[in-house]
């Protein structure tokens, strides 16, 4: 006994044990998370116990271990057959749910396996149901009593894994559907045709046996190198460290072949265990090492997408932003109305086309200069901002009218300014024309009205009736009514044209004002209202023109009388508050409604329950004492509920510097 | 001119023949002498003759030379110079004063801001201040 390297036999179903090994094991490291291929595992797993002790009995010296060792043999391809025709059902049912009569057939088989299994076992106790008797002195087995019922349950599990294939549906594509019949027609045929060289075992020699004996390892190989490229057993990625395990084993398995004594062939078959299990280590942490680097790969792959799409973002974003932008710059920049803008620096930051033109500033020269060093615009913005009027009216270099808006912007940092300067010489022709045709009106009533005035004179000194002096004496009424509206327009028409010339002088205005009330104290009386002087007689004097001042107190101390009812109450006072002078008229008249007091201070402005209570007024009186008040560097505010009286103060500031 | 107390003597430069009318018959009523042009050019020639009025009262929209032109004549003229003038107007812009006093007017007084009466006070004490 012993290996023979001459013995074909023995060296192909030692190379098809070491291959299934292999394989075995290269498919558990590599695809143990399919089932499919697991369930292939057991199977191969269960071939290569069968093939290693096939390879293993003829070099065994003691006859009776040798025909145990067969024994094992036809054990282990008991188990190979049932663990086949488990991964044939479990394979069909991957590709489409399984029949009933599929599972049927499934338990019967492996039900009829795990009976031969159990036969077969018994024959190591020397039942010898299936192998018989040993032979004295040989090596060839007896056929027990039953071993037709092993031959038998062989084909017939060979068939139903046959069948199993065939029926395993057309869930998958045609080059699946052939590679998978290729790959159970091939495990089947190599196994049945492995198979029959168990046959002589039993002393069953035949030509026709010899055959597909001699077909099986090359068989076998064929389907092991397609179940190679069908789960990538040797990727390329981890070929290097497969060549190298592969080389170890190689050499390791040959010395044992190789080995005479019994004493170095034990440690040797341990070492070569060992050196099985860390190679397939190995090779399993480099295989992981390689799908942790795939997957660094895909995920660095996806990474640069994102980055391109969001960069594809990014730059969409910033093309509409642009776009936004000039579309703002040009809403800016074509806007029919001046527009600077002054940085919390106190630089022209922005002057648009339309400032360009009405100051006659340069973009070049303006933007980034202070408007004080700006020639075309010192002059207009420097007093302005500094006095901080926010609104006012100027006439451009170019002699253009120009209303001036300046607005404070704060973005919640720095407070910047913004010009708006609108183009109003129209509006501004067409209000001089009127404040012309006003007083030229007004002037020429003046004469007219002193020849009736003075006819109704005349009249009222010659000898008339009581009827005739009645008549005469409403005459008188209606001229200095209609005078007096006369007057009011011509003083409102020369405060807009601004030719009122302010003569200031040193003013008591204690004095005046208690003048005032005693001019219009008969008025009160004959309304039976209580006229009170609560005028603080040591006032201090003001630079003030008494004529104009005088108009002012006048006119309110007037209005409270006209628009107060009979029996009611004026009071005027006047005295220092917080360094200013203050003179109130306090009245318990009609008062002011709110939509009254958004409109007391324009011109004509007359409200509901004033036309009432007196047809004659102007609606012109408020509008001249306020602008009287603010050309003494005053102000007025009103004080008032309809209803419930009011009282109109005028406010002068006692620190003015320009007395 | 003792006797201007009682009765002066008044120039009334006014091209409005109503207004001067008026005034006439007030003064008549009210023994005020006066004598009557209706243009600047007639008033400069009343001017130049030997009796020299007590009081000027001078309207400035005037046909012909204006009332601030006779008052220059009236102020240049060294027979004139001390008359009394009294701007009668109803233009009574800040300007028109202005202009009047610089060229040395006494009082600048708007028309119909007087009553004939008031007139009548004004010329009478204007006339004795002299």
């Amino acid at each position: 006994m012993g290996f023979d390297p001459s013995n074909v036999q023995e060296v192909g179903i030692g190379v098809a044990a070491f291959v299934m090994t292999l394989t075995t094991i290269f498919l558990f490291v590599s695809a143990w998370h399919n089932r499919t291929a697991r369930a292939l595992g057991y199977g191969l797993a269960a071939l290569t116990v069968w093939g290693w002790f096939g390879f293993a009995f003829p070099l065994i010296a003691d006859l009776s271990l040798a025909r145990d060792a067969r024994l094992f043999s036809l054990i282990g391809e008991s188990v190979s057959m049932i663990l086949n025709l488990r991964f044939a059902f479990i394979y069909l049912s991957e590709q489409r749910p399984a029949r009933q009569w599929e599972r049927d057939l499934y338990w019967i088989m492996q039900i009829l396996g795990a009976v031969v299994l159990v036969i077969f076992a018994s024959d190591l106790g020397s039942t010898s149901y299936f192998a018989g008797a040993a032979e004295p002195g040989a090596l060839t087995l007896v056929r027990g009593a039953w071993f037709s019922w092993y031959v038998a349950y062989y084909f017939a599990a060979f068939i139903s894994m046959a069948v199993f294939f065939c029926r395993r549906g057309a869930a998958e594509t045609g080059a699946m559907r052939r590679r998978s019949l290729l790959l159970a027609l091939g495990i089947s045929g190599a196994y049945l045709m492995g198979a029959s060289g168990i046959m002589p075992w039993y002393g069953i020699e035949s030509a026709v046996l010899a055959l597909p004996r001699a077909l099986a390892v090359p068989m076998f190989a064929t389907v092991a190198f397609y179940l190679i490229i069908e789960y990538r057993l040797f990727s390329l990625r981890v070929a290097k460290a497969e060549a190298f395990i592969f080389a170890i084993w190689g050499v390791l398995f040959f010395r044992i072949l190789l080995e005479r004594t019994a004493a170095d062939l034990v440690p040797n078959l341990f070492i070569f265990g060992a050196v099985i299990v860390l190679g397939a280590l190995m090779i399993r942490s480099v295989m992981k090492e390689v799908e942790m680097r795939i997957e660094l790969e895909a995920v660095s792959r996806k990474l640069a997408t994102l980055n391109g799409s969001l960069e594809e973002t990014v730059t969409e974003r910033t093309k509409e932003l642009a776009r936004e932008e000039r579309h703002t710059e040009l809403l800016l920049e074509q806007l029919p109305a001046g527009l600077i803008e002054i940085g919390a620096d106190g630089r022209i930051a922005r002057i648009n086309e339309a400032a360009q033109q009405l100051f006659g500033a340069a973009r070049a020269d303006a933007v980034g200069k202070r408007p004080s060093a700006v020639g075309a615009l010192a002059s207009l913005f420097g007093d302005a901002l500094a006095a901080r009027t926010f609104d006012t009216e100027i006439t451009s270099p170019q002699l253009r009218d120009l209303r001036i808006t300046i607005a404070p912007i704060n973005d919640g940092q720095d407070a910047s300014w913004i010009v708006i300067a609108s183009d109003i010489t129209e509006h501004a022709a067409l209000e001089r024309a009127k404040n012309d045709f006003v007083a030229t009106a007004a002037h020429q009533l003046r004469t007219p009205l002193a020849a009736i005035r003075w006819t109704f004179e005349l009249l009222s000194d010659a000898r008339l009736t009581e009827k005739q002096r009645e008549v005469v004496a409403r005459g008188e009424a209606g001229v200095s009514n209609m005078q007096r509206i006369a007057e009011g327009l011509l003083m409102s028409a020369r405060t807009d044209r601004g030719v009122i010339r302010y003569v200031f002088a040193d003013t008591d205005i204690a004095a005046l004002a208690k003048a005032s009330i005693a001019l219009l104290a008969p008025l009160a009386a004959k309304k039976s209202i209580t006229l009170t002087d609560e005028v603080d007689p040591e006032l201090p004097h003001l630079s003030a023109d008494a004529e104009r001042f005088r108009f002012a107190i006048q006119n309110l101390v007037d209005n409270a009388i006209k628009y107060t009812p009979e029996g009611g109450h004026v009071t005027v006072r006047a005295r220092t508050e917080n360094d200013a002078l203050v003179i109130a008229v306090t009245d318990t008249g009609i008062g002011f409604s709110e939509e009254d007091r958004t409109h007391l201070f324009e011109k004509f402005y007359r409200s509901p329950r004033a036309v009432d209570m007196a047809a004659d007024g102007t609606g012109l009186g408020l509008a001249i004492v306020k602008s009287i008040a603010e050309a003494h560097g005053g102000s007025i505010t009103i004080d008032s509920a309809q209803g419930s009286g009011s009282t109109i103060t005028l406010s002068f500031p006692l620190s003015r510097g320009d007395s | 001119m003792a006797d201007t107390a009682e009765s002066p003597f008044i120039l009334v430069v006014e091209d409005d023949p109503l207004l001067s009318d008026l005034i006439a018959r007030k003064f008549s009523d009210e023994k005020i002498e006066m004598e009557y042009a209706p243009t600047g050019e007639i008033a400069l020639e009343l001017l130049g003759k030997e009796r020299k009025p007590d009081l000027v009262l001078l309207d400035i929209r005037l046909p012909g030379i204006d009332g601030f032109e006779v008052l220059r004549h009236i102020r240049s003229d060294p027979a004139t110079k001390g008359v009394r003038v009294i701007i009668f107007s109803n233009f009574g812009e800040d300007a028109d004063i202005a202009k009047a006093k610089e060229l040395g007017a006494d009082k600048f007084v708007v028309k119909v801001s007087l009553s004939l009466d008031e007139v009548v006070d004004l010329v009478r004490s204007a006339a004795a201040g002299a």
